[in-house]
């Protein structure tokens, strides 16, 4: 025993220095580590001699060994929360608005929390290594040979987890109150830890906020990249700018009559964007020329989005156009008289009346069964007098064919599309917001632009991913901060070390980004188990064979063994199979109709469409290496 | 050369206000000076309605329907126009201005009046215009009134009442009973009213007011056709010659000049297909307009010229130039007329214009989409799009005006298989997909 307390005690500054080592590998590495798990995972098992032989050897060590299992189920725990988190918050994030104020200080939020789950990672991986490194006698072995180890060391955890609850099983199958109550003994333990690393962790996060913040090019990446920050110039719309500045100032320059202009396409598009930035340089060139030229309006933005009843706009434009002449109270007057006013105002006969710019977003939803309030709008650019024109945005291209003939008839036939972005132009537009910055390679911008152009042509969506891409790759770089802290601590007389100098934004990042979009049932399906993913399988193959949403679980245990014959795998045993039923109730998968314990003749039905499931299930890599013939 | 475009933009616009303080002292220069082109018979069988419900010493009604843009509104104000003021006091309502029906009494009683806003409401004023105007025995030699009543808002109210709940018929008596006492008003015995009610239904009488003829009272119907390709062309030249009177043209061989030969015949043509919709040739004119107002700004900003004087003659190089050019007069009709679909098609993003390939199938909504979606992907061995991406292709697509959500998430395609061959035949990676729809 003393030397074996020798031995540990001379080798600390090694495996210190392994440690930054390994995580590096982890974080590249990590999808080659699960192939090789899920491979291992097939070759070991038909030893059934070796299981046996191990489990005898170890029964006598109880107490380490079910330290080792409550830490483990601890780590899986905390994965799942991990995932649920992030499976929500993307969901979320293709929902959201990102105009509203207060939906970006929730995004806000989110990064934090990010932030503070890595660092969980990062500090329950150290305690893995150090777990791993006390196992070992030799410290000479490579570091291929020690992960060899630290995979066969969970295997045996996990075999040795399912014999106890085996056991456990047979002796209280009637008691569920026993299984509660142990059940929320080991989630309290749970909590106290988690509660002391994430206190940690917080900690951490103001130590290397305070000193890195300002020097980092990822958050002024992400700041140029937020979609509140609007530039002041929109590229890629030149054509379409032109077209609608023409139009304006043909009409600001004839004196008399008014016109109706229509700007329909997809959300993201630039459209409102585009017109803003024309009325700014007509209203700059106003102020040069002083009050001739002809140039003198009005610009009024109304968005039918903020009116509650599309009536409403009666009032807000009749207050609006008030407005300039400096009336001390707006004053309270019905939607009735509010569009009598307007209709006398554009009626008169005045030399001096001023030129009006009507901006109308969100134009469709001001569409009611009558459509009374588009009526209107478009009627009164037609009046002789009237000075008057009125810009129209919606999505819908068509959606003058909708409306009602007389309304069509007075719409006019002018009408500018905003077609999707495409590669150049979303190359253009990411270019120009980050205008002085270097954090992206290039390569990154052409992934990004190109994948974006070939599904909607979505700015929001292309900036979006650009912006995930700045936070993982400032995820990475705190990474490194904290190794080179650490390091820093304890090589403190030295003190002539660099910072590391953050790199560009690669396009593994944005790789990461779209595997993080997609849907999160195929991440489910991922962190299933082989055997799991094989009863789904002969689920969907039940369901396809027979055309009943509901599989009696005894064809299921059949189909599941000819399978097993097919691809040359041990068949599980009858325990296990139920097992695995449980599990996957327990994630959502499958739902039983009875609370009871399973049977045979129970029927089961998927709780998920049978063609995404197929579809997930056919895009697996497990199932696919093995050339599963339809039955 | 401003002036000339104003004008010209000035003429083409609509003309539907009425000025009641004009002095009017010539019968017929009045006549001649507002006249409409292209509805004579119209006008003069309203006229001799109005001679005759005035000699008569009794109201009456007629309703005028016909599509949008055919001159209902304006031949009526023109016929306002030409009418005396003492005799008549003409009264214009507009019924889409008003969230409920019956908040029509209180817009008559504030035009009868002449009040700029009214405090009273909806049964006070009607009280007030009955007892005024219809059930004053003593005042028989009373000024009859004109009244235009545009009725779309009541016509969608009842539709809708009666679709909706169709057994009930008290709503439906509370809905239509606005139209009932509005067209009774003209048959009391003391009324003067004459009554024109205007909209796009052609059997609205039959339709909404079955009692009337139940009682055995018809009202008159005149029927506004839409205009024929030779009655627009008589509008366009119409208002070309109100252009030249204004803009005092002297000399008559710049009249010929402004227009190059058979391009408002084309424009003529052009909407003869298109709707007869004088409000789109009213458009195309000044679009026309707008392009050499383009031009002029231009010259005027590189010659540093603001200021033009009003007195200037419009130089014309030679003979053979004309100031609207058949070219341009192409290039607008082709803007505004022309179909766009194979355009937005080439516009989509590249997985978009793969599912326009898969979407000839007989039953079609997102799951038999994306089946067949994914077969065309493997043809051209293209990736596939996860479902969410697959959600928002489709967005672009029936945001384009391509393809249409209907009831029962049932997806109703907006194109034909030619067009779509036709956008795509030059294109060397859908070959394959080409192939696979010339086979169908």
């Amino acid at each position: 025993m003393t030397d074996e307390s020798s031995s540990s005690i001379s080798y600390p500054p090694i495996k210190k220095y392994k440690k930054s080592l390994k995580l590096n590998n982890n974080t590249n590495n990590n999808n080659k580590n699960n192939n090789n798990h899920n491979n291992r995972d097939i070759v070991m098992q038909p030893n059934s001699t070796d299981e046996e032989s191990s489990d005898n050897e170890k029964i006598g060590f109880s107490d380490p060994e079910n330290e080792k299992i409550n830490k483990h189920k601890a780590s899986f725990k905390d994965s799942n929360d991990e995932n649920n988190n992030n499976s929500t918050y993307y969901e979320d994030t293709d929902d959201d608005d990102y105009e509203d104020e207060d939906e970006d200080e929730n995004h806000k939020i989110k990064d934090e929390s990010d932030n503070s789950e890595d660092f969980n990672n990062h500090t329950k991986n150290t305690t893995d290594l150090d777990e791993g490194f006390k196992s070992t006698v030799n410290g000479s072995e490579s570091e291929e040979e020690e992960e060899e180890e630290e995979y066969e060391e969970e295997e045996e955890e996990d075999e040795e987890g399912k014999f106890n609850l085996d056991q456990y099983d047979e002796f209280y199958e009637d008691d569920d109150d026993g299984d509660d109550d142990d059940d929320d003994d080991e989630n309290a333990q749970d909590k106290v830890e988690i509660l002391q690393i994430e206190h940690q962790n917080l900690d951490n996060d103001n130590d290397n906020d305070n000193d890195y913040a300002n020097d980092n090019i990822y958050t002024k990446a992400k700041e140029a990249l937020h979609l509140s920050a609007v530039p002041d110039k929109l590229p890629g719309r030149e054509k379409e700018k032109a077209t609608i500045a023409s139009f304006i100032r043909a009409k600001l320059k004839a004196n008399e009559s008014g016109g109706c202009l229509y700007i329909a396409g997809m959300p993201g598009t630039g459209k409102t964007a585009t017109v803003k930035e024309i009325i700014k340089e007509l209203q700059a060139k106003k102020k040069q020329q002083g009050g001739g030229g002809g140039l003198n309006f009005q610009f009024i933005e109304i968005n039918g989005m903020q009116l509650s009843d599309p009536h409403q706009l009666y009032h807000i434009l009749y207050n609006k156009m008030q407005k300039t002449r400096k009336s001390l109270e707006p004053k309270k007057i019905s939607s009735q008289d509010a569009l009598r006013l307007i209709q006398r105002n554009f009626e008169l006969k005045n030399k001096k009346k001023q030129f009006r710019v009507i901006l109308v977003d969100e134009f469709d939803s001001l569409i009611t069964k009558k459509q009374t309030v588009i009526y209107n709008l478009f009627e009164w650019p037609n009046k002789p007098n009237s000075k008057l024109i009125i810009i129209a945005i919606a999505n819908t291209m068509n959606l003058p064919d909708t409306l009602l003939p007389r309304v069509k008839s007075r719409m006019g036939l002018q009408k500018v599309p905003f077609t999707p972005y495409n590669i150049e132009q979303l190359e253009t537009i990411i270019k120009y917001r980050l205008q002085d910055l270097d954090a992206f390679d290039e390569e990154s911008i052409q992934i990004c632009s190109k994948r974006v152009a070939a599904v909607c042509g979505d700015a929001r969506r292309a900036l979006e991913i650009c912006r995930k891409a700045a936070t993982i790759a400032n995820q990475e770089y705190q990474k490194k901060l904290l190794i080179f802290n650490n390091s820093n601590n304890n090589k403190s007389l030295s003190g002539s070390q660099k910072l590391p100098i953050p790199g560009p934004i690669t396009a593994d990042h944005i790789e990461e980004v779209f595997e993080q979009f997609s849907s999160p049932l195929l991440k489910k399906l991922n962190q299933l188990s082989f055997y799991e993913k094989l009863f789904l399988l002969c689920i969907c193959r039940e369901n396809q064979f027979s055309n009943v949403p509901e599989v009696k679980y005894g064809t299921i245990s059949t189909r599941m063994r000819i399978i097993t014959k097919k691809i040359n795998v041990s068949c599980p045993n009858p325990t296990q199979l139920f097992q695995l039923a449980g599990n996957l109730l327990g994630c959502k998968f499958i739902i039983i109709q009875d609370d009871k314990p399973i049977n045979w003749d129970h029927q089961i039905k998927l709780n998920l469409p049978l063609e995404d499931l197929s579809f997930g299930l056919e895009q697996d890599p497990d199932l696919k290496n093995l050339e599963i013939s339809n039955n | 050369m401003q002036r000339l475009l104003d004008t010209i933009n000035k003429k083409f616009s609509l003309q539907t206000d009425i000025d009641p303080a004009k002095p009017k002292n010539k019968k017929n220069e009045n006549e001649e000076k507002n006249k409409v082109p292209g509805r004579d018979s119209q006008y003069r069988k309203l006229k001799t309605f109005i001679d005759k419900t005035a000699k008569s010493g009794k109201g009456d009604s007629l309703y005028i329907c016909g599509p949008p843009g055919t001159g209902k509104s304006l031949t009526l104000t023109t016929l306002s126009k030409n009418l005396s003021t003492k005799k008549y006091k003409p009264i214009y309502i507009n019924c889409m201005q008003f969230n409920q029906p019956i908040k029509i009494y209180i817009e008559i009683y504030r035009k009868l009046e002449n009040l700029v806003s009214t405090k009273k409401g909806v049964n006070e004023s009607l009280d007030l215009i009955e007892s005024k105007y219809f059930y004053d025995f003593d005042n028989k030699e009373e000024e009859g009134m004109e009244k235009h009543s545009d009725k779309n808002e009541n016509e969608k109210k009842t539709m809708w009442v009666k679709y909706r709940e169709y057994e009930i018929d008290i709503l439906i008596e509370k809905f239509s009973n606005i139209l009932y006492r509005i067209f009774e008003w003209p048959t009391k015995d003391s009324s003067k009213l004459i009554l024109f009610g205007i909209a796009n239904d052609l059997g609205l009488v039959q339709k909404s007011l079955p009692r009337f003829a139940k009682i055995g009272m018809e009202i008159e119907v005149l029927h506004f056709k839409p205009y024929t390709e030779e009655e627009i062309l008589k509008i366009f030249h119409h208002r070309i010659d109100l252009v030249f009177k204004e803009y005092k043209l002297k000399e008559e061989d710049q009249k010929e000049q402004l227009f190059e030969p058979e391009t408002l015949e084309m424009i003529s043509k052009q909407l003869s297909v298109n709707g007869c919709d004088i409000r789109k040739a009213f458009d195309v004119i000044r679009r026309l307009v707008t392009l050499k107002f383009e031009k002029y700004i231009e010259n005027a900003d590189s010659n540093d010229s603001l200021d033009e004087d009003p007195d200037e003659v419009i130089e014309f190089k030679s003979p053979g130039e004309y100031f609207f050019s058949m070219d341009l007069v192409q290039d607008v009709l082709a803007e505004f007329f022309e179909c766009k679909i194979v355009s937005n098609m080439k516009s989509l993003p590249l997985q978009a214009q793969i599912i326009l390939f898969s979407s000839f199938l007989p039953v079609l909504n997102y799951e038999t989409l994306y089946k067949s979606y994914k077969s065309q992907c493997s043809i051209i061995n293209f990736p596939l799009m996860e479902k969410a991406d697959f959600g928002l292709s489709i967005d672009s697509i029936i945001s384009n005006g391509l393809m249409k959500i209907e009831s029962g998430k049932k997806i109703a395609l907006l194109f034909s298989k030619e067009q779509l061959i036709s956008a795509f035949k030059s294109s060397i990676i859908f070959d394959p997909l080409l192939e696979e729809l010339n086979n169908l």
